[in-house]
C-alpha cells in the first residue's frame, strides 16, 4: 500500500495538478481547499501519511493548520510538508522550528517534491 | 662819746676789745687827726686800698685814695662836715695802690678829746662796689626801658592795688584820646573805659594773676575811646611786689594798642564768614589748630561759636579725611612744607552727619627766617557737586572713549568735532584725523543720508529706528554700520548739532546670516528626518509588495510550469515531439519568469539589506548537484553542454547554502545566456592553497569588453548579448550574485579568458576557524562596493555575559552586526567589544563613504568609544584569538 497524501491548498489548480502526479505514481491523494477542511480530512480515518500544506490561505494559514495538527494527538505524528510561495527566510524558519518535516517553495521541482514526501513518510 | 672807752690809752678792758674789733672787722678803719692826717689804719684797710699802714700814716685819705670820679658835691658836702667838725655819710670813689677804683659806703665821724675837744675823725669804710655797680645798671635798664616805652606806643601802668592808685604814663591816656592831666590816677578810670563786655573776663583773669593760677596777666580787650570809638588793646603785667599775706601790692603792665590788628581779623573773619571758604591755621610747631567757624559750618557743625559747644568737633580736619586720600595729603603738604609745592587737594572729609564730602583745601606756609614752616593756614572750599559732576563726565567720557561703537559729535554744518577711539578700529582713522571733515565723507556716497541730514538740520527730529548703511574705510574697503543720530543741546536748550553713533553690523549680519542658515539647516534637517521616516515607511510598504507581488506570481507560475510538466511527461495523454518541443520552451520561458522574480526580489532585499544569512557548514557538491539538475534541462534547450569538474574531496564550506546556490544559479544562468549553441560552460570547483574554494563558471562565448568589466555588477545592468538577443532580464543577476558572495565571505572576479569566453569565479571559506576569521576581518577592511578602502572603525562595549551568543550568532549571520553596532556618519564599520581589554567581538560592514587607505590602514583609524590607549595590534590579535575559539564552536555545531 502506497503512501496516503494529504494536499491542503486553496489554489485547486495546484493541488490537481500535484495530485495528478502522485496518483500517476501511486499515491493515494486526498485534497482540501481550506485550512478547516484539511483538519477534518487529517483526523478522519483513514489517516493521511504524509500533509502537503500551504501556506498564504484565507481563514487559516498554514502555520495555524499545522498548529493544530500538532496539538491533536490523532494528527500530531503525521509529517507536514510547507510548500508555499512565501520564500522569505522568517517564513521558513517559522515552519521549521513548528515542527514541519521540509519548507519547499513554488515554483517547486515535482522530483524534489515527490522524494520529500517519500522521505518524510519513511522518517514517519 | 667823750667817754667812749675805745680811745682811752689805758689798758681797761673795753678799750682793748674795741681796738681789737677795730683791727679785725672787715670794715677798712681810718683814724685821723683835726687836720685830717692819717693816725692809724686797719688791717682791713691795707687789704682794701693796697697801701701798708707806714705809707699813709700822716697822709690825707683823700690826697691818697679819691678818686678825680668821685661827685664834687660829695666832695664839697665832706670837707664842709670836717671844716664845722661835724659827721659825714658819703658814698665815694676810692682808687686802691693798683688803680682799682672801688665804691665805698664812708661814715666819718669825729671824735674828741678828754677836754672835749676836737681830736679828730675815725672814717669807717666799707665797699660796696657791687651794689653800687648793680644799682647803675638797674638805672640804665631803667632809663633804657624808659626810653623803649616812649619810643614805642606802649601805654604803662603801675598800679598800687591797695589804694588803687594807678601810675599811667602819657601815651595809655593818649591811646584813649586823652592828655594826662584828663585821666585820674586810680584804677577807676581804666574800669571806666572798660568795654561792659569784657570786664567780667579782665576780672576773671586778674583773679587768675593775683592767685598765681596764670604767671602772667594777659587779656586783650577793648577800650572806650574819647570820641565813643572801641580801642583794642593788649593789656599785660604782672604782680611785682606781695605782701607778707601773700597778697598783691604793685602791679605794672602795658597796655598795646592793636586795634588796627583787630579790625583786619574782624575784617577775614566777616569775610571769611560771608564767604564760602572755611579757613585753617596751623601752628606746625605746637600742633595747635585754628578753623573757622564757616568751615565748621561746611562741615556740618552749625553752631555761633567754637567756645561752648555741647558736642564735639574736630579741632582739625585731618581726623576727617577720608582713609583713601589721607595719603596723598599727606604727601602733598609734605611736600608743600619741605620742597614749597603749591598745596592745593582735592579730597573727602567726614562731615558731622557721618558723610563724605569732596573739599577742596588750598594752604600757604609761613616760614620763619631760616626758611622752617612754623605756620600753615589756607582755605577749604566744598566742591563736592562740581566733583561729582566732573566724576560723572569722566566715566561718561570713558564711556564713550572705550565704546565699541563709534561716537561722533557734529557741528551744526555737519563737520565733525569729536570722535572716540572707535573711530581708529573701525574706520583705521585716528581721532584728530576726522576733525573738520564732513561726516558724509565716512559714508559711500550711494548711501542715502538725508535722514542724518534731517536730524541735524531739523533739531527736534530724532531718527525713528537706526539708519543702516555703509561706512568706507581710510584704506577704501566698506564696512556695514547702523547709524543712530541724535541732536545736541547745549546749557540753555540751544541746539549746537548733532551725534552719530555708529556701530559696526557686520559681525551681526554674519551672526544673523549663520543663524538664519542654521534653522534653515535645522528645518531641512526635520524635513529630511520626515521624509526619511516616510522613506522608512515606504520602503517597507515597497518591501511588503515586492514580497506580495512575488508570492502571486509564483503561484500561477507553478500552475503553468506544473501542467506543462505534466503534459511532457505524458500524464494527459499522449505528446507529439512537436507539442513536447514547444512544451519544453513554455517550460524554460516559466523558469526564466521565476527567476527573474526571485531576482527582483532578492535585489530589492539586499539593497534594503534584509538579506538575512546562514552560515553553517556544507558539503559542496551538495551546492552544486541542486544546480545541475535545475540547469540542465536549460543548457541542453540551447544546446549547450554543462560540464563538471569538480575536485574530489573537498572541504566543507561554511556558508549559506541557498546563497551559494543562487550564486551558482546565477551565474552558470548568465553562462548559458551568453554561450553560444554547442558550446560548452564549465562549473569547476577546487581548493585554493588560503584555504577558500573557488568556484568558476566559464562560457565560451564573446568575454566582456572593458568597458562593461567596470559597470559589470551594478544593477539593472544588461550586459548586451549580440548571440542572443532574444534573451531578456532585469540583469539584476550578477549584482546579486555579487552581494551573496560578499554575504559567504567570498569573493566574485570576472575575467576574460585567452581563449575566449568570460570565466567568473567566486570563493567560499572552507569550515576552518582561520579561514572563516581571516574572511571575517577581510570583509571588515571591504567596502562593499570597492573592496580596497579601509574604514574606520568604530569600537562600541557591550555586556559580556551576552557575548558568546551574540558572537555566534553574528559569525553565523543570523544577526546582523548593525543591529550591535549603528555605524555612524563617517565610520565605515562597527566593532563591538566587550569588557575593556578582552575584545568580544568585532564587526561590520563598511561604508562607501569613506575614502583613502588600504586594508592595512586600520590602524591609523581606529577610533574607540571610552576606552583610551588601546593598542590595536595587541588587541586585534587578542580579538583574532577569541573570535577563532566562537567560530570553532560555530563551525562544529
Amino acid at each position: 500500500m502506497l503512501d496516503r497524501v494529504l494536499l491542503i491548498d486553496d489554489e485547486i489548480h495546484l493541488s490537481e495538478v500535484l495530485a495528478i502526479r502522485l496518483r500517476a505514481l501511486g499515491f493515494d491523494v486526498d485534497t482540501a481547499s481550506g485550512g478547516m477542511s484539511g483538519l477534518e480530512c487529517a483526523s478522519r480515518e483513514p489517516r493521511p501519511d504524509v500533509i502537503v500544506l500551504d501556506v498564504r490561505m484565507p481563514e487559516m494559514d498554514g502555520f495555524e493548520v499545522n498548529a493544530r495538527l500538532k496539538r491533536d494527538p490523532r494528527t500530531r505524528d503525521i509529517p507536514v510538508i510547507f510548500l508555499s510561495a512565501n520564500v522569505q527566510d522568517t517564513a521558513r524558519r517559522t515552519a521549521l522550528a513548528e515542527g514541519a518535516f521540509s519548507y519547499l517553495k513554488k515554483p517547486y521541482d515535482a522530483l524534489e517534491v515527490i522524494r520529500t514526501i517519500r522521505d518524510a513518510s519513511a522518517a514517519a | 662819746m667823750h667817754q667812749d672807752p675805745f680811745f682811752r690809752r689805758d689798758d681797761d678792758f673795753e678799750g682793748r676789745c674795741l681796738s681789737k674789733v677795730a683791727e679785725r672787722t672787715t670794715n677798712a678803719v681810718i683814724i685821723t687827726d683835726v687836720e685830717r692826717r692819717i693816725q692809724w689804719v686797719n688791717d682791713a684797710f691795707v687789704r682794701m686800698t693796697g697801701y701798708r699802714s707806714e705809707e699813709v700814716i700822716g697822709r690825707s685819705p683823700g690826697a691818697i685814695l679819691q678818686s678825680e670820679e668821685t661827685d664834687p658835691e660829695t666832695v664839697r658836702v665832706m670837707h664842709d662836715a670836717f671844716s664845722r667838725g661835724e659827721g659825714c655819710r658819703v658814698e665815694i670813689i676810692n682808687r686802691g695802690k693798683n688803680g682799682d677804683r672801688y665804691w665805698l659806703d664812708l661814715d666819718i665821724q669825729p671824735f674828741l678829746n678828754a677836754s672835749g675837744e676836737l681830736a679828730g675823725f675815725i672814717g669807717v669804710e666799707s665797699d660796696v662796689t657791687p651794689q653800687i655797680e648793680s644799682r647803675e645798671r638797674l638805672e640804665v635798664a631803667e632809663r633804657r626801658l624808659r626810653m623803649t616805652v616812649e619810643g614805642t606806643d606802649l601805654g604803662t601802668w603801675d598800679w598800687h592795688i591797695p589804694s588803687g592808685e594807678v601810675v599811667f604814663n602819657d601815651r595809655w591816656c593818649e591811646m584813649l584820646g586823652y592828655r594826662s592831666d584828663e585821666i585820674e590816677g586810680h584804677v577807676r578810670s581804666w574800669e571806666i573805659v572798660l568795654h561792659p563786655e569784657d570786664q567780667s573776663e579782665a576780672m576773671a583773669r586778674l583773679q587768675a594773676h593775683f592767685e598765681g593760677r596764670d604767671e602772667i596777666y594777659r587779656f586783650e580787650h577793648r577800650l572806650k575811646h574819647k570820641d565813643g570809638s572801641v580801642v583794642w588793646v593788649l593789656d599785660s603785667g604782672r604782680v611785682y611786689e606781695w605782701n607778707e599775706r601773700g597778697e598783691p601790692v604793685r602791679m605794672a603792665g602795658i597796655h598795646l594798642d592793636v586795634t588796627e590788628r583787630r579790625r583786619a581779623e574782624e575784617r577775614f573773619e566777616l569775610a571769611a564768614t560771608a564767604s564760602v571758604v572755611g579757613i585753617w591755621d596751623r601752628d606746625l610747631l605746637s600742633g595747635a589748630n585754628y578753623l573757622s567757624p564757616r568751615l565748621y559750618e561746611l562741615l556740618g557743625y552749625h553752631g555761633e561759636k567754637l567756645e561752648g559747644e555741647a558736642f564735639s568737633r574736630p579741632d582739625s580736619v585731618e581726623p576727617l579725611i577720608h582713609p583713601d586720600d589721607l595719603g596723598r595729603h599727606r604727601e602733598l603738604e609734605a611736600r608743600h612744607i619741605e620742597s614749597r609745592e603749591h598745596f592745593e587737594i582735592e579730597f573727602r572729609l567726614r562731615t558731622a552727619s557721618g558723610e563724605y564730602r569732596w573739599f577742596q583745601s588750598r594752604g600757604e606756609a609761613v616760614r620763619d627766617n631760616d626758611g622752617r614752616a612754623i605756620r600753615m593756614a589756607g582755605s577749604l572750599q566744598d566742591v563736592h557737586d562740581r566733583k561729582l559732576l566732573e566724576m560723572s563726565r569722566e566715566v561718561l567720557a570713558s564711556i564713550v572713549d572705550n565704546s565699541q561703537d563709534a561716537i561722533l559729535s557734529l557741528a551744526a554744518d555737519g563737520r565733525i568735532s569729536i570722535a572716540n577711539s572707535a573711530v581708529r578700529s573701525m574706520f583705521g582713522f585716528e581721532p584728530e584725523e576726522l576733525i573738520g571733515r564732513h561726516y558724509t565723507e565716512l559714508v559711500v556716497e550711494e548711501v542715502d543720508s538725508s535722514e542724518i541730514d534731517e536730524v541735524i538740520h531739523e533739531f527736534e527730529r530724532v531718527m525713528s529706528r537706526p539708519l543702516e548703511t555703509r561706512c568706507r574705510r581710510r584704506d577704501g574697503s566698506e564696512v556695514e554700520v547702523s547709524i543712530v543720530a541724535s541732536p545736541t543741546v547745549d546749557p540753555a536748550s540751544a541746539i549746537t548739532g548733532a551725534s552719530l553713533i555708529i556701530r559696526d553690523i557686520t559681525d551681526r549680519r554674519e551672526k544673523v546670516a549663520l543663524q538664519e542658515s542654521a534653522r534653515e539647516l535645522g528645518e531641512l534637517n526635520d524635513l529630511l528626518e520626515r521624509q526619511n521616516h516616510r522613506l522608512e515607511d515606504m520602503t517597507d510598504r515597497a518591501h511588503r509588495f515586492v514580497d506580495d507581488v512575488s508570492h502571486e506570481f509564483r503561484t500561477p507560475l507553478t500552475v503553468i510550469k506544473e501542467y506543462t510538466s505534466i503534459i511532457l511527461d505524458g500524464l494527459g495523454g499522449e505528446v507529439s515531439p512537436k507539442q513536447a518541443e514547444w512544451l519544453r520552451i513554455i517550460d524554460i520561458a516559466t523558469v526564466d519568469l521565476n527567476t527573474m522574480v526571485e531576482d527582483f526580489l532578492d535585489s530589492s532585499k539586499l539593497r534594503a539589506e534584509r538579506l538575512r544569512v546562514e552560515r553553517r557548514p556544507h558539503r559542496v557538491d551538495s551546492i552544486l548537484d541542486d544546480v545541475d539538475r535545475l540547469l540542465r534541462r536549460k543548457a541542453e534547450a540551447k544546446g549547450i553542454s554543462l560540464c563538471w569538474d569538480v575536485e574530489p574531496d573537498l572541504p566543507e564550506v561554511f556558508v549559506d547554502d541557498e546563497k551559494a546556490r543562487r550564486v551558482v544559479m546565477n551565474l552558470a544562468t548568465n553562462a548559458i545566456k551568453f554561450g553560444p549553441a554547442g558550446s560548452e560552460v564549465r562549473i569547476s570547483a577546487v581548493r585554493k592553497d588560503d584555504g577558500d574554494i573557488e568556484v568558476s563558471i566559464c562560457d565560451e562565448g564573446t568575454g566582456i569588453s572593458e568597458g562593461d568589466m567596470q559597470s559589470l555588477f551594478e544593477r539593472f545592468r544588461q550586459l548586451p548579448n549580440a548571440m542572443s538577443p532574444g534573451v531578456k532580464g532585469f540583469g539584476l543577476g550578477l549584482n546579486i550574485a555579487r552581494q551573496l558572495v560578499w554575504l559567504n565571505l567570498g569573493r566574485l572576479q570576472v575575467m576574460n579568458r585567452p581563449e575566449g569566453g568570460a570565466c567568473f569565479r567566486f570563493t567560499m571559506p572552507s569550515n576552518m576557524p582561520r579561514t572563516v576569521v581571516d574572511r571575517f576581518f577581510e570583509r571588515l577592511v571591504e567596502c562593499e562596493d570597492t573592496p580596497s578602502r579601509v574604514g574606520l572603525l568604530r569600537v562600541r562595549s557591550i555586556d559580556a555575559e551576552v557575548d558568546a551568543d551574540l558572537i555566534q550568532r553574528v559569525v553565523c549571520g543570523s544577526i546582523r552586526p548593525s543591529d550591535l553596532c549603528v555605524p555612524e556618519a563617517g565610520d565605515a564599520a562597527c566593532l563591538v567589544f566587550g569588557p575593556t581589554g578582552s575584545v568580544s567581538t568585532w564587526i561590520e560592514r563598511l561604508r562607501d563613504d569613506w575614502e583613502g587607505g588600504s586594508p592595512g590602514g586600520i590602524e591609523r583609524s581606529l577610533r574607540v568609544d571610552g576606552v583610551d590607549d588601546w593598542s590595536f595590534e595587541s588587541d586585534w590579535r587578542n580579538a583574532h584569538q577569541v573570535i577563532q575559539k566562537v567560530i570553532e564552536g560555530a563551525t562544529h555545531a
